[in-house]
């Protein structure tokens, strides 16, 4: 916030009055600069928390997913969340939060209470709401003036942003917009029939999509809207981002790929594998050495959460301390980790307090959808990470992105790629990249920060900082050596004694061998001529 | 640096100290084995002397006819030596046994000699005492009363005797007569040849030192009147002996041509008893004559006492002393962080104790095959811990005699 | 007056008990008593689900039907279990020869319980009666022919050790030790008999083969069993001519082949922790140099970053199912090159054999509770009723490798005297005494070797529970023999002297 200059032409007043109004003026000038929060926050309101109610986890439909996707694009925008089925609302729970979203996955729902007295508190209390899927209420179906219809069964496709011609769902009967009053978002469309209808309408706070799935265009169609429900006025970036790397990653190849990228132009994020044992050994450093090489070669490192080990049984473990142990240990190496990777399974489901004790230190993070449904029925989201990115994989968005590179997203994305096993797949990958239309943008150039307790590491238009202090990005790669003490080896008591010793003993019983040899010889034949006579 | 490093330090040392006395004894002894085969046998020359062979013997009804038996069979002048037993308050049949051979010989010289608790049963060396009052000679032999010696035993012991003054006693070669009996017999045997090519050859060669074994032996009567007998106290009676002949100045040979034929014992409990009286009947010598290591006169017998002295003790507490910390370390419950235990070491060590006592197997007909060599591998492991058990026990018993002031008495070995 | 009679009439009853009941009887009726009032008395004592059972369970058509089974996992055993009705879809073919006694069990409860609900207990007992001839016909083979006091003192030794509940409650769990001990048992027990002449031979060779055969199928790791007894069981052709050895040769034959069946055939589920403890727990562990190790299988040096690191830590750098280990990892190294390096590497050999010496002797794992959830204890409690000697076990020997080794040479050189008096006086069947001993200890020892070069130093104590029986066994029939000659010299002493 800018202090307004004194010297800007004020009216002429009378003598008191421009010492009260100087008076006013610097209490409000003090009042706004105590109040300010610190410069690298300063979009920063107290996150917000918004309800999340579902009638049904459509397991085995289309919409299979679908709740789990909403929260994490709830999570990217910064928001707490609570999930819960909507038989268990209770009347007067709204009043503790600022929104409610709805996912009306059951076609044939059945008319239970639940849904009259949350849209009553809704209405009560005036708070934006934002439905998905069928059978809009009738009250906020009204203020919408919406009508709509069922589509043919055949496959839709999805145009928004920079999008175009992306499927949507599968192909089925599905209900459409075919009327409303309110700000259209996206364009569904059904090729063989030629129907068209926006993917969903915003009106005064009530926004409506009839058909959201779990799925990379259907996701960020939706940001789209989540946007301007919200009323957010960020808008974000396309970012590239590799993901699965490990110490035991071909780290040539880790190398090169970095070079290669840089060559071509492509800011990149390496999403890496966390190590918390072992980190004095060479092959760690040696590790260290390409993610730095990485960092100066336009890469961003993001920390990724570890692995959570299914035999591991009862126990727990202080994801805290390691965590931050390996952020300190990249830290010291001059690396800055800008932001945590996560399978979004681990920080939905939180067990063992995931996310605050090991995903805290971050403001910024990439959940990946998880691979294995977890059918979440209820949740409480309480970490937030303001500066979030929406992860879709790369593949599933590519082939649809055409040349709008004017259009902007409405919220980071991240598209992301398990790393390669062998310089072919790298290749080829580069080759699309590219050659497609997707810009990407470097995450450097954004601020960020993660701070453990020892270091604050952050990031400020392309720069990097460790505790405030700027580090040099032209490293390249130092060579290990593998001379390393893995184990201490015990003093040994009067080691050149012995060694001695036994190699004067062992000498001496030598040359008595051989002097036996000899009389063994004499004595064979001694003892052939004596008594074989 | 804990104490069981600073104990196997010094176990360490003294185990291979006294291996590589062992290695020189060995070659020394060899050398005068080829020595021996090189010189031709020793002939009696002018007038055969007289001899006395003392047989002690105490319930060996056994086997002391054949003993007897060859003894007059022996290829020396009937009429220049007699056979003294002395059935020393035996309970058996002895006495009957040798009267009634005493018939069948009636022309020779066979004198047995009967006691009984009161006259005699004090042990060998009074035995031998009696028996020298009565013999003649001037050549006192003795044979254990379960050898059979050979026919030129005694006729090369003499001549070998005669043929140098400086020599009070010649000693001959043992060999086992019941090789086959059982394994520990075939292990007796090893280690008596072992022992004879290396200890008595090898000392005499180096030092001109031999103890007398107790058996096949020529000494100067001369010699035993000056000592006064035999020393009833002592249990090994022999060791007892060499030693104080050394003190005289004489010197004792071996000559390995002159050989007897004794009954080893066959069972491991009768080995024990026979080893545990021989070790506890050393140590009093060794105790007894520590003086003499001071002595500047007895300069030539420093080195056998020293070498007795540390075979009994030092060796033999290293060698239990550092068994014992193998055994604690395995078990995990002691540590050690020395260095130097080299498996190569210990592996060479132990081929070069097979191989070098191969080589004195060598010396005798019927020796050199491989299965002795497997059997000396035996040996390492099994006999020879049990004659450290045998040691130990022999150092315990004496020093609870000792304690408790108990007396020497005469325990007899089994037989068969 | 009535003093006197009632002491004629205990000296009748003590003479009319000793007649009748020999110390393998009383052996047998403790065991029974005490494993049934530990399996079969409120609180049933059993062993908590470590995550193998449900492998060994869908493959025999049972399932888990108990409302919070995951709760269970480590802390309480489970009573009952579900029959499967229909078409199982994950039966495999016999997976072992635990699944015979298994549908065995189910076959009783269906019986005499319930077709749907299968109870523990059936198989329990099950195993307690086949146990207890076990622990007959061992003690039957070392107090035939001795006096009556000493064979009673024998048989009190033989319930201690093994009626002990760290024993028994393997009975009530899906883990296959509870074979491995009956079988091995009954092999040791066979061969003594047959050693003895006993009973008739060709029953105590069919024994003998039967039970090694049923204890080498029992797990892969048990496949050098089979082998190691058709090679040391060679002698058992001396013991009789023509037909006996006919039968003996092929028998031994069979276990031989067996051995290298089991090894090659039974599915081993690929079970990638363990494949994984293999190499980080192994060779990673105890090498001056890591990226050395590595290199010696071809595997990428930065994998020296997982040296020393075991799977079931929560947080962990990578899924040991993942596919970059699969393909970087795994697929470098399997059961023989590891067995290689070992042998070209004896320093860290030694080092691993001490890391599984250290956990030989347990009988029953730590972290396994014994009672159910009904019975009110606290999560992961053990029980405590007889279990002296598995108490005792862990906390007396030395848990070292060199114990281990002086045990093994103590009881070869305490058999050694005997083996070549028989082999001199020709009585081969005498001389079969020593090569079974040696057998019973290759078995303990290659189950030792065989966990190590398969999983490291992760979960031994489960894995060795082979070795601990093998030492009970050699202990007992060692200390029975010390008690029989004693009893022997001094009745013969005591017959010279009168």
């Amino acid at each position: 916030m800018r202090r307004r200059p004194l010297n800007q032409a004020v009216p002429k007043l009378k003598p008191s009055m421009t010492r009260l109004l100087i008076l006013v003026i610097s209490f409000c000038t003090a009042a706004s600069v105590t109040l300010q929060p610190h410069v690298i926050q300063a979009e920063e309101q107290p996150p917000r928390r918004v309800l999340l109610l579902f009638d049904s986890l459509a397991i085995g439909t289309a919409r299979e997913g679908n709740v789990e996707a909403m929260l994490r694009l709830l999570a990217v925008k910064g928001l707490q969340a609570k999930l819960q089925r909507v038989d268990e609302y209770r009347e007067g729970q709204l009043a503790e939060y600022r929104g409610l979203v709805f996912m009306a996955n059951n076609p044939k729902p059945d008319g239970s209470n639940a849904r009259h007295l949350y849209a009553e508190d809704l209405l009560r209390y005036g708070l934006p709401y934002l439905h998905a899927g069928y059978d809009l209420p009738s009250a906020f179906a009204e203020r919408l003036r919406l009508r709509t219809a069922l589509s043919e069964a055949e496959q839709a496709q999805v145009t928004i942003g920079p999008l175009e011609g992306a499927p949507l769902g599968e192909a089925e009967r599905m209900p459409y917009i075919s009327d409303s009053q309110g700000t259209p978002y996206g364009s569904v469309a059904w090729p063989s029939s030629g129907k068209q209808a926006p993917f969903a309408v915003l009106e005064q706070g009530i926004a409506y999509a009839p058909v959201f799935v779990a799925g990379a265009a259907s996701e960020l169609a939706m940001a789209y809207m989540l946007k301007d429900w919200l009323g957010d006025s960020r808008t974000g970036s396309a970012h590239l981002l590799l993901k699965e790397i490990y110490p035991f990653t071909d780290l040539a190849l880790l190398q090169a790929t970095a070079d290669a990228l840089y060559d071509a132009g492509l800011p990149f994020i390496y999403s890496v594998r966390p190590v918390f044992a072992n980190t004095d050994f060479p092959a760690m450093r040696r590790y260290l050495e390409v993610l730095k090489y990485a960092q100066s070669r336009n890469g961003t490192i993001f920390a990724e959460a570890p692995v959570v080990s299914g035999a591991a049984g009862i126990q727990t473990s202080p994801i805290k301390e390691k965590m931050a142990g390996f952020l300190n240990l990249l830290a010291e190496s001059s690396i800055v980790p800008l932001g945590v990777g996560a399978d979004a399974g681990l920080y939905l489901r939180n067990e063992g307090q995931f996310a605050e004790e090991g995903m805290a230190f971050f403001r910024s993070s990439a959940l990946y959808p998880d691979s294995d449904a977890f059918y979440l029925e209820q949740a409480e989201l309480n970490t937030t990470f303001p500066e979030s990115m929406l992860c879709v994989r790369w593949d599933e968005l590519e082939p649809y992105w055409k040349d709008r590179s004017s259009a902007t997203l409405p919220v980071d994305v991240a598209m992301y790629a398990d790393f390669f096993t062998d310089a072919a797949g790298m290749e080829s990958a580069l080759r699309r990249w590219k050659s497609d239309w997707i810009v990407f943008a470097d995450f450097k150039k954004g601020r960020h920060l993660t701070r453990t307790e020892a270091y604050s590491l952050e990031s400020s238009q392309g720069t990097l900082a460790i505790n405030g202090s700027p580090i040099g990005l032209n490293d390249a790669v130092r060579a290990v050596s593998a001379d390393y003490a893995y184990r201490e080896e015990e003093r040994k008591s009067l080691e050149r004694l012995f060694t001695v010793q036994n190699y004067v003993y062992v000498t001496v019983i030598c040359f008595s061998l051989i002097v036996f040899g000899v009389f063994l010889l004499i004595g064979v034949r001694l003892y052939r001529r004596k008594f074989m006579k | 640096m804990t104490i069981a490093d600073v104990l196997m330090v010094i176990a360490v040392f003294c185990i291979w100290t006294l291996l590589l006395v062992n290695i020189v004894l060995i070659i020394a002894g060899y050398l005068y084995y080829m020595d021996c085969e090189a010189t031709p046998e020793p002939v009696l020359s002018g007038e055969a002397p007289f001899v006395s062979i003392m047989v002690p013997a105490h319930n060996e009804g056994m086997v002391i006819i054949p003993t007897v038996e060859s003894l007059l069979a022996l290829d020396y002048p009937r009429d220049r030596y007699e056979i003294i037993v002395i059935n020393d308050n035996s309970s058996d049949q002895s006495a009957a046994l040798l009267a009634s051979l005493q018939s069948r010989h009636s022309e020779r010289n066979l004198i047995v000699i009967n006691t009984d608790a009161v006259t005699g049963g004090k042990g060998k060396s009074n035995a031998l005492n009696i028996g020298f009052e009565r013999s003649r000679g001037e050549l006192i032999a003795i044979y254990d009363a379960d050898n059979t010696p050979e026919r030129k035993a005694l006729r090369y012991l003499v001549a070998e005797l005669m043929r140098d003054e400086g020599l009070g006693v010649v000693i001959g070669k043992f060999r086992t007569r019941n090789r086959d009996a059982s394994l520990l017999t075939r292990f007796i045997n090893i280690e008596t040849l072992s022992f004879q090519w290396m200890a008595q050859a090898g000392r005499w060669k180096l030092f001109k030192l031999c103890t007398i074994p107790g058996t096949n032996f020529v000494m100067r009567r001369s010699i035993v009147t000056k000592l006064g007998g035999w020393d009833v106290k002592a249990l090994a009676e022999d060791t007892e002996i060499s030693f104080r002949i050394y003190q005289m100045g004489y010197r004792i040979k071996f000559q390995p041509k002159s050989v007897t034929w004794e009954q080893e014992p066959q069972t491991v409990k009768v080995w024990f008893k026979q080893r545990t009286r021989w070790a506890k009947g050393n140590i009093y010598v060794i105790v007894k004559n520590i003086p003499m290591i001071f002595r500047r006169r007895t300069k030539v017998v420093r080195f056998d006492i020293i070498y007795l002295l540390s075979i009994y003790f030092l060796l033999l507490t290293s060698l239990i002393m550092s068994d014992i910390l193998l055994v604690l370390h395995a078990m995990g419950l002691v540590h050690t962080t020395i260095a130097g235990f080299s498996s190569l070491l210990w592996t060479l060590a132990v081929v070069l104790f097979i191989v070098g006592t191969f080589i004195t197997l060598t010396t005798e007909k019927g020796e050199l095959s491989l299965s002795n060599l497997w059997q000396i591998a035996l040996m390492y492991v099994t006999y020879c811990q049990l004659w450290m058990a045998v040691a130990a026990y022999g150092m315990f018993a004496y020093f609870k005699d000792l304690l408790y002031k108990r007396e020497a008495k005469w325990y007899k070995t089994e037989r068969y | 007056m009535d003093r006197f009679h009632t002491g004629r009439w205990t000296v009748r009853w003590i003479s009319s008990f000793s007649r009748f009941v020999s110390p393998a009887l009383l052996a047998a009726m403790l065991t029974v008593a005490i494993g049934s009032a530990a399996l079969f008395v409120k609180p049933y004592v059993g062993m908590a689900d470590n995550g193998d059972f449900y492998r060994i369970l869908y493959g025999n058509g049972l399932y888990f039907n108990a409302p919070d089974y995951d709760g269970q996992y480590f802390g309480y055993f489970v009573r009952q279990y579900g029959i499967m009705q229909y078409f199982n879809d994950n039966e495999a073919a016999l997976l072992s020869s635990q699944s015979l006694f298994i549908r065995i069990a189910v076959w009783l409860n269906k019986l005499l319980y319930s077709p749907h609900v299968f109870d523990i207990r059936a198989q329990g007992a099950l195993y307690l009666a086949l146990y207890t001839s076990a622990v007959y016909l061992l003690v039957e083979s070392v107090t035939w022919k001795m006096p009556r006091k000493p064979g009673y003192f024998v048989a009190l030794i033989a319930v201690f050790m093994f009626g002990d509940t760290g024993y028994t409650a393997y009975f009530h769990s899906f883990y296959g030790e509870a074979v491995v001990l009956i079988m091995t048992m009954l092999l040791a027990a066979s061969g003594l008999l047959l050693c003895r002449g006993r009973y008739n031979d060709y029953a105590m060779l069919a024994l003998f083969a039967v039970s090694a055969l049923l204890l080498t199928a029992a797990k892969q790791q048990n496949a050098p069993v089979g082998v190691i007894a058709g090679v040391m069981g060679l002698p058992l052709l001396l013991i009789r001519r023509k037909a006996f050895r006919v039968t003996a040769g092929a028998s031994l034959a069979l276990l031989l082949l067996t051995g290298i069946a089991v090894y090659a055939l039974i599915p081993q589920e690929f079970v990638n922790i363990n494949q994984y403890h293999a190499m980080t727990r192994g060779p990673l562990l105890t090498s001056g140099n890591p990226e050395a190790a590595l290199a010696a299988f071809g595997i990428d040096e930065q994998y020296a970053i997982l040296a020393g690191s075991i799977y079931y830590e929560l947080y962990t750098t990578v899924d040991v199912q993942s596919p970059i280990l699969d393909q970087s990892f795994y697929g470098r190294y399997g059961f023989l090159p590891i067995l290689g390096y070992y042998l070209a590497h004896p320093a860290q050999a030694v080092d691993m054999l001490q890391l599984a010496a250290r956990h030989a002797f347990t009988i029953r794992p730590e972290a396994m509770g014994s009672f159910e959830l009904a019975a009110g204890k606290p999560f992961g409690e053990h029980a405590r009723f007889f279990t002296g000697y598995s108490e005792l076990k862990q906390a007396l020997w030395p848990k070292t490798i060199g114990f281990v080794a002086i045990w093994a040479l103590a009881a070869i050189g305490f058999y050694a005297p005997s083996f070549m008096a028989a082999v001199k006086s020709k009585n081969m069947r005498a001389a079969m005494k020593l090569p079974l001993v040696v057998m019973i200890i290759l078995i303990g020892l290659s189950s030792m070797a065989v966990s190590i070069i398969g999983a490291g130093d992760a979960d031994l104590s489960k894995h060795e529970f082979l070795f601990t029986v093998t030492f009970d066994l050699i202990l007992f029939a060692g200390l029975a023999d010390v008690i029989r000659s004693r009893t022997r010299a001094r009745e013969r002493k005591g017959g010279g002297e009168g």
